[in-house]
């Protein structure tokens, strides 16, 4: 099923929480809607549910217009954040729910819904507990079941509201591959909303990274996390520092230093800011010129060791990463002071940056 | 030194995080016994002088058995009316905003808080053939004040606020989501209510519903006003017994009063199974 939405605006109590959404996904994608809380992912997912209607635009599933449709019409399969599974029935009878509402003409016969459960329940992997109530279930096993039930209705899109956000870490992961999977065997179109960037740009074929209310950019995960089209997307993303700095004519300058933004040419002395992910901040001697900063703490437990560091000019506080084992490495100490240079900005003047 | 030993298992007592068990069971026990058992076992033990066979002719005396099946039988009616129409008061309170809505909501209470007999008064002179409502019905051939309707009507009318009050926390409390879910799977209102949010709420309709009984089978202020008091057509079962108490009959008065609390024990344990079934799904 293929989905557009067109210039969504939706409003609580006069807070706006959409304000002009985009949004196409095609058969078979899977689009994660990343944000953070408040910036309206959620709303967007359920308005295309039905579970919300929007003010103003337009909203088409395969072409057609379903804006009017209630959620029961639209077909669509909903994963709730907790689950929301009917707690005085068993798991089989949750996940038959969808079924056994149909009306009298279409309902499947007591066999044929028999098997489709076993069948769904083997496809969640909890085959042999049809017969316990939720209660009795771990919270990935109750996932699962959330979404056994939501796939028993065949749904034309899959819809997942922070699909993993009350699990923990390990579960999850697994969770998340196995949905990916899933996804990928039934050929179904599915968007989810998560804050997590790490979960969005492992799961998704596209990500819309959304910002009080609007979409700030729509692209795979290499693009928007290689080219953030906005400063809120870059900082979004990973793990940023930020720096104050003048652009002109295709050169950032911070501080001492000058360094390429090969996006900016056409821009003159313009104020704006530098962003620099902590794995391109360069630790070097107090002598070796750059910005100059004085180490903080040192976290080396981890992938690589972290160092927390002030600059001297203003204080400022910044997060450098320092492979373990590096030559760097042997700079580092508590109250040091070192040199910073960068291998690679990403520079927004500030008319764009957030 | 000393060592204290813990027996595994098989001791009484277990250590647990909650101090204060032994004293708090002990102080339970006796005060249930002086406010609820030293009387009940009083009443109980009373017609034992009335030997067997002499229990068992108030028993079946038919005036006592009318009374019975009047008292039980309107109370149980009484309580269905409640437990539905309850459910649609509570159901109001919860989920819709309307003007005056506070005052709607303290109203449930009045019958908690009425004196019985200004209750029964006001509802025997309303439903009096002459009344406000009891004129409308006249006409009809329906007399309500001073038949068995009569009793019905002050039965309902003191047990409302049981099922009101002991659904709406249930209903406030009632996850939306789970709504939702539902609607997106496919089902109507219709289906939504019966399947998703009826099973949700049973145990606190049930609660209502037992409480609306178990007070309706025991009212006696209201009920006498209205009632009429006809022997063997709308006389109450504890009306009878104050009428056998004015006769100095102690130990008839206090038969029927056994046979009321062990009908009533009974269908309150009854329930209590049906409530009990009806959580299977959280007993873990």
């Amino acid at each position: 099923m293929t989905i557009t939405a067109e210039g969504i605006y939706k409003s609580f109590n006069g807070f706006p929480a959409l304000r002009g959404v985009n949004l196409a996904a095609s058969r078979g994608e899977f689009v994660a809607l990343l944000g953070p809380s408040g910036s309206g992912k959620t709303t967007l997912l359920r308005i295309l549910a039905g579970l919300e209607f929007a003010d103003s635009g337009r909203l088409l599933f395969n072409g057609e217009d379903v804006a009017a449709q209630g959620a029961g019409e639209r077909n669509v399969g909903f994963v709730f954040q907790h689950y929301a599974l009917f707690k005085h029935m068993t798991v089989a009878e949750n996940v038959s729910f969808g079924m056994r509402v149909k009306p009298r003409d279409k309902r499947p016969s007591k066999a044929v819904i028999d098997s489709q459960v076993n069948e769904l329940l083997r496809l969640v992997q909890l085959d042999r507990l049809g017969d316990r109530y939720p209660s009795q279930l771990s919270g990935g096993q109750r996932q699962r079941v959330a979404l056994a039930r939501a796939l028993a209705i065949q749904p034309g899109v899959l819809l997942l509201d922070e699909p993993f956000g009350a699990l923990d870490a390990k579960v999850r992961k697994e969770l998340r591959r196995w949905l990916r999977r899933l996804h990928d065997d039934m050929q179904l179109t599915s968007l989810f909303v998560t804050h997590d960037q790490e979960e969005a740009l492992e799961l998704a074929d596209r990500i819309a990274v959304m910002n009080d209310g609007r979409i700030e950019q729509i692209g795979t995960p290499a693009d928007v996390y290689h080219h953030p089209a906005t400063a809120f997307v870059y900082e979004f993303l990973g793990n940023a520092n930020r720096l104050r700095c003048r652009i002109d004519r295709g050169r950032a300058m911070v501080g001492p230093l000058i360094l390429p933004a090969p996006e900016h040419l056409e821009l003159r002395d313009a104020a704006g800011v530098a962003f620099v992910r902590p794995h391109d901040l360069i630790i070097g001697d107090a002598r070796a010129g750059g910005l100059e900063a004085r180490v903080r703490q040192i976290f080396v437990a981890g992938p690589a060791i972290r160092v927390e560091l002030a600059l001297l000019a203003d204080g400022e506080m910044l997060e450098a990463e320092v492979p373990h084992g590096s030559p760097a490495g042997e700079l580092i100490a508590p109250n040091k002071l070192v040199t910073l240079t960068m291998a690679k900005i990403r520079a927004f003047p500030d008319a764009v940056a957030a | 030194m000393t060592t204290r030993a813990y027996s595994l298992g098989g001791g009484f007592k277990r250590p647990s995080v909650l101090p204060g068990f032994g004293l708090t069971l002990g102080f339970a026990v006796a005060y249930l016994s002086i406010i609820v058992l030293l009387p009940l076992s009083a009443l109980v033990l009373r017609p034992a002088t009335l030997g067997l066979s002499g229990f068992l002719d108030v028993l079946f005396d038919s005036r006592v058995l009318a009374a019975l099946r009047l008292s039980f039988g309107a109370a149980f009616i009484a309580a269905l009316v409640n437990a539905f129409f309850g459910l649609i008061v509570a159901w109001i309170l919860v989920r819709y905003d309307f003007p005056l809505k506070r005052v709607v909501d303290a109203l449930v209470d009045l019958p908690f808080a009425l004196p019985t007999a200004v209750a029964g008064i006001a509802l025997a002179t309303i439903y009096a053939p002459n009344g406000w409502v009891g004129r409308l019905f006249d006409p009809l051939g329906i007399q309500i004040a001073f038949t068995p309707l009569g009793v019905l009507v002050a039965l309902i009318f003191i047990g409302l606020p049981f099922v009101v009050r002991s659904l709406q926390p249930v209903l406030q409390d009632l996850d939306k989501e789970v709504e939702e879910a539902a609607v997106s799977l496919g089902a109507n209102r219709r289906q939504t209510f019966r399947l998703v949010i009826l099973p949700a709420i049973m145990p606190a309709l049930l609660t209502g519903f037992a409480l609306a009984l178990a007070r309706a089978v025991g009212e006696y202020g209201s009920v006498i006003f209205i009632a009429g008091n006809m022997p063997m057509v709308s006389e109450i079962a504890p009306l009878l017994i104050v009428i056998k108490l004015e006769q100095f009959d102690y130990a008839g008065a206090a038969a029927i009063g056994v046979i009321m609390l062990a009908l009533s024990f009974l269908i309150l344990l009854v329930i209590n199974l049906v409530q009990r079934w009806s959580r299977r799904h959280e007993e873990h």
